[in-house]
């Protein structure tokens, strides 16, 4: 039982110093400039990226002690089973006992675990979720920023309700590829202005309202970033929300996490979370109508 | 040595292809003019794409501009640049050798080049990646097969060579970058060429007689005109294309 003991307060100890002490991995840029050939802000390694959520702290926290939780568990039946190994070793004169052990300790280890993980689903999972789930801002709240993102294989579009507040109509019979992928119906009076992007941009300190859906397949909108990650469905309008904080000012990436095609791995775009002063001077920029291509350009 | 009916029969039918081809060409038979736009110009204008989802894509290329419509309208009359212009009867039974050289279509600046273009039957299709960005071809036929494979790096070498069958101008599409598309008009004969930037085309070979051109663009759609050209001749023939 003494080597049982140690060996299990070794394990502890290793994972705690390897999560503890080892110092993130600074690698600013590393992962986008490859793919994207745009400098990248944020930490990225082995552990949590970047957090510039207001939210996020909560979710990082559920992940820590789930964390926590499953190395305690994975080191205590690792060294069980080690024990077992040991202890239970074929030896001259010993004969296989298939009959069932009854002991305590095992029993109540194994209602302890059930019971910890109720406590994580129910006290800090569940709550976890409605809370982000109530904080959505309603479609009229003017005090948040509302964006429609369009999953497709393999891209993300993005549709601002431009200067007036208010989407216009879109069908699926007005999508052309490369210049109106969302459909937009540009005779409706409020669909006029509205601003469709390739890129992803956002202030911070203002709470932001996503509409996701999909135009072929289920996608996965996922900022790491921002501890966001939810399918689109193709027919569905799924909402979320979050803000960004004010010290988040940055270009990141919005990835897709659901296997969607042979160029999955390509569907990314580009966030940029900006100050409140120059999200406007984008919208502005942004809003302006495409300019004419001159022919001569190609030359 | 003996030879069978049969292959004295493919020999002599070649022997007559090749001396009619021959004879065809000989004849320097050409048909040459513009396609003029007819319809409200002021409707279409040509404007520059966004390509911010992928910053690799400005890296090549400082802007490229929408596809669907490029009028020259610096000209009088306006014309219409990228139109398929072919021989659609006249050529009767007659077959043509494929040319051995291939077609190239290179994906640069995240725009085929060229956007509009006509292969023969057979011949080879060369595609290359001219581009730092992964892309996608995804052809979009209805009788050939619809290859769907990416190229991932640049590559202006090797790329990946095809053949198709004789189809009717069907999409090709870049599923990482959605504006990206091309259009090919695959056909059993040589006699087909694209209105350049001025809306000029020019087709030869075709040999002495009366001829149905068909003129297709993805936007407008399809018209014929007929023409009839003499041994030796050229035929010039500035076609109104009506829009409404």
């Amino acid at each position: 039982m003494r080597f049982t003991k140690m060996l299990c307060i070794l394990a502890v100890l290793a994972w705690a110093s390897f999560h503890l002490l080892a110092p993130p991995v600074q690698a600013q840029g590393s992962a986008a400039p490859d793919t994207s050939g745009v400098k990248i802000d944020g930490e990225y390694g082995p552990f949590l990226p970047t957090d510039i959520s207001e939210h996020g702290y909560k979710i990082d926290r559920v992940i820590d002690i789930v964390h926590v939780f499953m190395a305690v568990l994975f080191v205590g039946w690792g060294a069980f089973f080690v024990y077992c190994l040991v202890r239970f070793r074929q030896k001259p004169g010993h004969q296989a006992d298939p009959h069932e052990v009854k002991a305590k300790v095992s029993k109540w280890s194994e209602i302890g675990v059930a019971v910890f993980e109720a406590v994580l689903l129910i006290g800090f999972s569940m709550p976890l979720w409605a809370e982000v789930r109530a904080e959505i801002p309603a479609d009229d709240d003017p005090n948040a920023l509302h964006v429609k993102v369009l999953g497709e294989q393999f891209a993300w579009n993005f549709r601002y309700a431009g200067p007036d507040g208010i989407f216009g109509r879109s069908a699926a019979k007005f999508v052309k590829d490369g210049t109106n992928p969302m459909g937009l119906d540009r005779s409706d009076p409020h669909g006029d202005d509205d601003i469709v992007s390739g890129e992803f941009h956002i202030p911070t300190g203002k709470p932001i309202v996503v509409q996701l859906t999909s135009k072929d397949v289920i996608h996965s909108f996922s900022v790491p970033v921002l501890r966001i990650k939810q399918d689109t469905i193709p027919g569905m309008r799924i909402p979320i929300s979050f803000t960004a904080k004010k010290s988040g000012v940055g270009t990141y990436e919005v990835a897709c996490a659901q296997l969607c095609g042979n160029n999955h791995y390509s569907m990314r775009a580009l966030m940029y979370v900006q100050s409140q002063n120059d999200f406007d001077a984008w919208l502005i920029e942004a809003g302006k109508p495409p300019e004419e291509f001159d022919e001569d350009d190609l030359d | 040595m003996r030879c069978s009916k049969n292959t004295i029969t493919v020999i002599a039918t070649g022997f007559i292809l090749a001396i009619g081809t021959t004879a065809a060409m000989a004849e320097k038979t050409t048909v040459r003019g513009k396609v003029i736009f007819k319809g409200n110009a002021a409707k279409f204008k040509r404007t520059k794409l966004d390509t911010s989802k992928d910053p690799k894509c400005k890296m090549s290329k400082k802007s490229i501009g929408t596809y669907d419509v490029i009028l020259n309208k610096k000209t009088d009359p306006i014309t219409i640049r990228n139109v398929l212009v072919s021989i659609k009867s006249g050529l009767a039974d007659r077959v043509f050798p494929t040319p051995n050289t291939p077609v190239t279509l290179t994906q640069y600046g995240c725009e085929y080049d060229p956007h509009v273009f006509g292969i023969m039957e057979g011949q080879e299709l060369k595609i290359l990646n001219g581009d730092e960005t992964n892309h996608n071809i995804h052809f979009l036929p209805k009788n050939n097969d619809q290859y769907n494979f990416s190229q991932p790096k640049k590559d202006l070498e090797k790329g990946k060579t095809i053949t198709l069958d004789a189809e009717a101008p069907f999409r090709v599409k870049c599923d990482v970058h959605p504006w990206m598309g091309c259009h090919i008009g695959v056909f059993k004969h040589p006699f087909y060429d694209v209105t350049d930037k001025l809306g000029k085309f020019e087709i030869s070979g075709m040999g002495a007689g009366s001829y149905t051109l068909e003129l297709w663009h993805e936007t407008f759609g399809t018209m014929t005109a007929d023409f009839t050209v003499a041994k030796g001749q050229t035929t010039d023939l500035d076609i109104e294309f009506e829009v409404k």
